[in-house]
């Protein structure tokens, strides 16, 4: 079992993940991104990473913050064994809100991804477990 | 940056075909809508994307679903940052 650890960044403090992504030439980018268990999305984005690493489109949707762009993304992480197709979603609203709070962070991630793990926290840090036992995909 | 009038085609032809192509394909298998139309399928996501290319079409301006996916159409972000910008 691999296990990403981070302090928790702001005031208030937010939990705060970094995972990388791969575009369709082959480029790694690693993100910093707000882990949110209140998300039912996999994982939304400012516009900026959205265009950068989107794969194809996919079927959008809208949330409180208004309609979103969706597509699909490539989750690669293979050295902790998390390697997964995506589906993303890109908000200026979102991106905005974030960068007010915590400069630097590119979006967030939510519940459908941080399940294909074990998450947690103490008074310090997040973490992240990938557990390759643990069923993977949307249900 | 996406095609909107690309998009908005390729999201009314998934609408009005979502029930013949849950029966025409298995379950989980990847399908790509281009001007309005399915355009390829595969059950292998890069593969479904070497095959639009192969047509000579962005990615990115393709809309792709997977069959068996839910589709909401709405959801509510819970979490307290978010209600700053509700």
């Amino acid at each position: 079992m691999s296990e990403l650890r981070q302090p928790y960044r702001g005031l208030p403090f937010r939990p705060i993940l970094s995972l990388t992504f791969r575009t369709r030439d082959g480029v790694r980018h690693s993100l910093s991104l707000l882990a949110d268990t209140g998300c039912p999305q996999d994982l939304i984005l400012a516009p900026k990473w959205f265009d950068a690493l989107v794969l194809a489109d996919a079927e959008g949707i809208e949330n409180n913050f208004g309609p979103m762009n969706a597509g699909w993304f490539r989750l690669h992480m293979p050295e902790i064994g998390l390697v997964e197709l995506v589906n993303g979603f890109g908000s200026l609203e979102v991106g905005e809100a974030i960068a007010t709070e915590l400069p630097g962070v590119a979006g967030l991630v939510g519940l459908p991804i941080l399940r294909l793990g074990e998450y947690g926290g103490n008074a310090t840090d997040f973490w992240f477990r990938s557990s390759p036992s643990t069923p993977t995909g949307s249900p | 940056m996406r095609n909107e009038a690309e998009h908005q085609l390729n999201e009314a032809a998934y609408d009005q075909l979502s029930d013949e192509l849950e029966r025409r394909y298995p379950l989980k298998q990847f399908v790509a809508f281009g001007h309005g139309q399915v355009i390829g399928d595969s059950a292998d996501f890069d593969e479904l994307i070497g095959i639009v290319e192969k047509q000579g079409r962005d990615p990115r301006e393709v809309m792709v679903v997977r069959i068996g996916d839910e589709r909401p159409k709405h959801a509510t972000i819970f979490s307290p940052l978010w209600r700053i910008g509700s």
